[in-house]
């Protein structure tokens, strides 16, 4: 288990059961993703070099856009791919109900750099079709985990 | 004269990590025409061109290191091969997008083993990797993997092993019985990224007890 420190706000998750279960799915989700010369999560907008205080919400909103616009939209008639789907929007689920919590406890605060950093991510995101956009981000799914981690 | 596609010119482009050595490596057809020459770029995922790998342009030998140009931990890369045969035929593939903390594997530790009367010490070495930091500072294998910790083994007969685990670099084996061989096994494992190396084996023999002779 490995316990994230965003600002005031602590959750735990297990973000090495997420990693291995993306790994499993990873180079065929990424290789689906034909469009190697753009990148939704860029170095600029890390979670890691975001102000601490500010780390809760901008993960909430990156959940968000997992749960509501990739693992939606994200189109495979690959059962097996189709699982680790379903878990990976499980555990994005829980995880963005302890943010929940931070929020309420009015630990989870928006401030201008987390607001202008989603606001680019969004802008990127939204530049490719639906489905495009869901197949890249969930390619990066790794660049995410990879944040989370280095966000200590 | 165009070079036109031969895709069986070229396969299974692909990276070869090692304790963060990333070399790329393919095979050509199998009875491979001579003269084929090898090509290699490579790119980071989300820049638009293309950068040709110096030293690795009209090869002939089937793989090329990219340690340097991959070597920055929190990017991802790509790379690709053309191929070029005599005959003019071409074939161009690239490799799947590669993360060298990600992809690469760990080769077993370097360790000493030393035995005394009744016990066996085994001190680990640091490992050094290729990877540096923006001063310049050679990174350990220690110093990039956070959990990084080690596991011991010694086999003491068929049915019976001891274990020694930790971060730490000396560890021993005691009450052991003088003048006896024993089997010791280390491995290094890092879970976060679901990472266990072979092992690095050492046979070593107490040394005899010469207390009351």
């Amino acid at each position: 288990l490995k316990i994230l420190h965003l600002g005031s706000c602590v959750i735990v998750t297990n973000l090495q059961e997420i990693q291995s279960e993306f790994s499993e799915i990873r180079d065929s989700v990424q290789a689906s993703d034909k469009n190697i010369d753009f990148r939704i999560l860029r170095n600029t907008g890390s979670l890691q070099d975001t102000e601490p205080s500010d780390r809760c919400c901008l993960l909430r909103h990156l959940l968000r856009l997992y749960l509501d616009r990739v693992f939606k939209n994200y189109q495979t008639s690959d059962y097996h791919t189709l699982r680790k789907l379903s878990s990976l929007a499980n555990s994005f689920l829980t995880m963005k109900k302890d943010l929940q919590l931070c929020h309420a406890y009015m630990t989870c605060h928006c401030g201008e750099e987390a607001t202008e950093k989603y606001r680019q991510i969004l802008s990127h995101f939204e530049q490719l079709e639906p489905q495009a956009a869901a197949v890249k981000v969930l390619g990066e799914l790794d660049i995410l985990l990879r944040w989370m981690d280095e966000a200590e | 004269h165009m070079a036109e596609d031969s895709p069986e010119l070229l396969q299974h482009v692909k990276f070869q990590s090692s304790n963060f050595e990333n070399i790329l490596t393919w095979d050509g057809k199998p009875e491979s025409i001579p003269g084929t020459v090898y090509s290699v770029e490579y790119k980071m995922y989300g820049e638009p061109e293309w950068l040709a790998k110096v030293g690795c342009q009209q090869i002939t030998q089937k793989s090329c290191n990219l340690t340097m140009e991959t070597g920055n931990l929190t990017e991802l890369y790509y790379a690709r091969v053309t191929a070029i045969s005599s005959g003019g035929w071409s074939a161009t593939k690239m490799t799947e997008r590669f993360n060298s903390l990600q992809h690469t594997t760990i080769k077993p530790p370097d360790v000493t083993c030393v035995p005394q009367v009744r016990s066996i010490q085994m001190i680990v070495h640091p490992t050094p990797t290729p990877v540096h930091t923006t001063d310049g500072h050679q990174l350990t294998l220690e110093e990039i993997f956070q959990d990084l910790f080690y596991r011991l083994e010694l086999h003491v007969n068929h049915t019976y092993q001891m274990h020694l685990g930790g971060k730490q670099r000396e560890f021993e084996f005691s009450g052991l019985t003088p003048d006896t061989e024993f089997l010791g096994s280390i491995v290094i494992s890092v879970p976060t990224w679901s990472k266990e190396s072979a092992p690095y084996v050492c046979r070593v023999k107490t040394l005899p007890d010469r207390t009351w002779t």
